[in-house]
């Protein structure tokens, strides 16, 4: 589950299909929308509505650049934090200690789930040398090369992650797997020298010319705001 | 080694030192030449300074390590400190230990193309300059893939194809046989060959010799921060041999009503629509010791994670009886606690043993030489992972499940380290890229992964068997001359 969660850190080839606005338009309105129906939602019911025509929206654009397989296995990860959440729940009801709302767990688990996809989605959509490309075109060389770095990484340390749980599972039986961090804390410094090393031999990625247009994206700016005006009104009406 | 400085010097240092911040002198006193299309192997233990020389003939030990540097050190006639990074990376090709570290984009293609787009400046000659390393290396497949789905040996010959994308006229390799199965270690030959062809400086640090040791022009052995020449009669040692010895194995036999500790019948697994592994059948008994030897990318890890019931099956069922253990390839993951005092605490406490499993435990990091109260993280490899086997013992566990635990070791340090897992008294499965292991006895099983599915080997083809190449390893140092 791990390994898979590092396929959603990383962008997909196919994505390139769409042209880099509407590829990013589908995510950022995502975003917006969440905290749309947070704030502007009349009853839970209608958040709730609202929330799922996102993620169901969010889902379909997933699996047309990604495979629909490879998507839900990722996101098992999160119906693990909703999992979660809801375990905590139970046992601060049963500890008698302050809880919420039992409605509000699935909801609140609901709202991490689209705001997550849609963040890694952002990852999964635009390639390293187009987020550098963009921060570069801003004036933020240095911080183009170090978020090009950083992200770039980051699938190797959800590897890392699987690799160290199997081996603290065992080593420990099950228990302790909090100190999951340390090795992994220690080997992200050890590859980030490397990492670095490797910076200086072969320098940064050549600017990308960033096509920020294509013909098929009428189509994903139609569905966009078909999800726009859906949404705003299950959330007008519920 | 220096004889007198001459004008086709393509690396020369003199008197080279170095050391990283708040530390000791790791090199003392280095004195090299390296000629143009001269291809040098440095041999040396862990730790001696092989990588540090790396660094520092690069001045990445100072540019990232912080570390000072005495002496001199020329590139091409010029001293160092008057290159730029830039110009630097275009004359002298880099290849580290860690080749995951080494990609600058996500998809391996768009990663030898973008680096090659950056050398070259226009894209018909980028196109041409990675289809030259692509076909070199047998890369097709790789192409398309993310580098962080390659398996290390697949990681290492990309990283290797992609330093010669600039056509460097040095190029510094540190353990570039690392990880690689026999295919990869054959290519990395052949591209040696083509590089001479070229008029290419070649310099190697490897510990895996043998394969490679015939087409170096020198050979130089590194101990203690200093450079040795090893003789041509000491290189003459190892005895060449036409063709590959075959040998029938002659399987261990132990009581075979000894208790299964781990089955796997009919097992299948897929990584999304990628067949991994396919009616895949492994009977562990207690006391087992069982070799997997496959190819890079052959899915060896996926099935000791299988066995270790980490990961689930597609189809099929593993059964284990007993604790296991897992010893991963990068042997850092296994270690958790600031000293080994604590690591042995810890796994005393995980099993609910008392006091008595802790004083057992002190005692026997004691008699492997080591402090209990060093940090495992300032361990060498070898002892990295000598200790993991011995807190596997201490926590009782029934099978230990190695994964790749050779890279970088020495062949004399690998001899002890299967000798030791064989001589164990529980079951031990361990997965490896090279068969040198299985030419030493004991084993009861060995198996080969190969298209997806394992079988048994019953007769091995090999050069030379584990302990000729240790004991040839021990003499080549042991010769080199100041």
């Amino acid at each position: 589950m791990l390994r898979d969660f590092a396929y959603l850190l990383a962008y997909s080839e196919k994505a390139r299909e769409y042209g880099l606005v509407a590829r990013l338009v589908v995510p950022l309105v995502a975003l917006g929308l969440v905290f749309y129906a947070r704030t502007a939602s009349r009853s839970l019911l209608g958040e709730v509505s609202g929330l799922l025509a996102v993620f169901t929206h969010e889902l379909v654009f997933m699996s047309r650049i990604r495979g629909l397989k490879s998507s839900l296995s990722g996101l098992r990860l999160y119906v693990l934090f909703t999992a979660l959440s809801s375990l905590v729940f139970v046992v601060s009801s049963l500890l008698g200690m302050l809880a919420p709302d039992p409605i509000t767990i699935p909801v609140a688990a609901l709202r991490l789930v689209v705001l997550f996809t849609a963040l890694t989605l952002l990852l999964q959509v635009v390639s390293l040398r187009e987020w550098a490309s963009v921060l570069r075109r801003l004036g933020f060389k240095s911080v183009a090369d170090l978020y090009a770095l950083v992200l770039l990484q980051l699938p190797v340390v959800a590897y890392y992650l699987s690799e160290s749980a199997v081996t603290l599972k065992l080593k420990y039986r099950g228990r302790r797997l909090h100190k999951i961090a340390v090795p992994l804390i220690l080997l992200t410094t050890y590859t980030s020298r490397s990492a670095l090393e490797s910076y200086l031999i072969y320098g940064e990625p050549p600017a990308e010319k960033l096509m920020l247009w294509r013909r098929r994206d009428t189509v994903l700016y139609a569905y966009t705001l078909l999800l726009v005006v859906l949404v705003l009104l299950v959330l007008s009406t519920l | 080694m220096i004889t007198e400085s001459s004008a086709d010097s393509v690396i020369e240092a003199r008197n080279l030192w170095f050391k990283y911040p708040r530390g000791d002198w790791v090199l003392r006193g280095v004195d090299l030449e390296v000629k143009r299309g001269e291809h040098v192997l440095v041999v040396g233990e862990t730790g001696s300074g092989k990588t540090t020389l790396l660094r520092a003939l690069t001045g990445l030990g100072v540019l990232v390590y912080g570390g000072e540097v005495k002496g001199s050190i020329r590139i091409l006639g010029r001293d160092l400190s008057e290159y730029t990074t830039s110009e630097l990376s275009r004359i002298v090709g880099v290849v580290g230990q860690n080749p995951y570290a080494y990609f600058s984009d996500l998809h391996v293609g768009e990663d030898l193309y973008n680096y090659a787009l950056r050398i070259h400046g226009d894209s018909t000659r980028a196109v041409r300059a990675v289809r030259k390393v692509v076909e070199a290396f047998s890369l097709h497949s790789l192409l398309d893939r993310y580098f962080f789905e390659l398996s290390g040996g697949e990681a290492k010959r990309v990283v290797v194809a992609k330093a010669l994308i600039s056509d460097p006229p040095v190029l510094l390799v540190d353990e570039p046989l690392m990880w690689l199965d026999e295919q990869g270690v054959g290519e990395v030959m052949s591209v040696l060959e083509v590089l001479r062809r070229l008029g290419k400086s070649v310099f190697v640090f490897e510990h895996r010799i043998a394969p490679i040791l015939d087409y170096f022009d020198r050979v130089l052995v590194i101990r203690a921060g200093v450079l040795r020449e090893v003789t041509g009669s000491a290189r003459r040692l190892l005895v060449k041999r036409r063709s590959l010895l075959n040998e029938e194995r002659s399987e261990r036999v132990l009581d075979s009503e000894r208790e299964v500790v781990l089955g796997a019948s009919d097992l299948y697994y897929y990584y999304g629509s990628k067949l991994v592994l396919r009616g895949v059948n492994v009977t562990v008994r207690s006391g087992d010791k069982v070799l997997i030897y496959g190819a890079n990318g052959s899915g060896k890890t996926t099935l000791l994670k299988l066995l270790a019931g980490y990961l689930k099956p597609t189809r099929g069922r593993v059964e284990r009886r007993g604790d296991a253990v897992y010893i991963p390839q990068n042997i850092i993951l296994f270690y958790t606690e600031e000293s080994l005092r604590r690591e042995v605490e810890e796994i005393c406490r995980s099993r609910r043993r008392g006091p008595r499993c802790i004083e057992e435990g002190l005692k026997s990091v004691k008699n492997a030489g080591i402090d209990p109260d060093a940090s495992p993280f300032s361990l060498s490899h070898g002892q990295m992972v000598k200790l993991a086997v011995l807190l596997a013992i201490l926590s009782g566990a029934t099978t230990l499940l190695l994964d790749e635990p050779f890279s970088g070791l020495t062949y004399a340090d690998r001899l002890r380290l299967v000798k030791e897992l064989i001589g164990l008294d529980r079951a031990v499965v361990l997965a490896s890229s090279w068969l040198e292991p299985a030419t030493v006895s004991g084993w009861t099983t060995v198996l080969k992964l190969e298209d997806h599915t394992l079988t048994r080997v019953d007769s091995i083809n090999y050069a030379y068997s584990l302990e000729e190449l240790a004991e040839f390893y021990t003499k080549l140092v042991g010769s080199a001359s100041a």
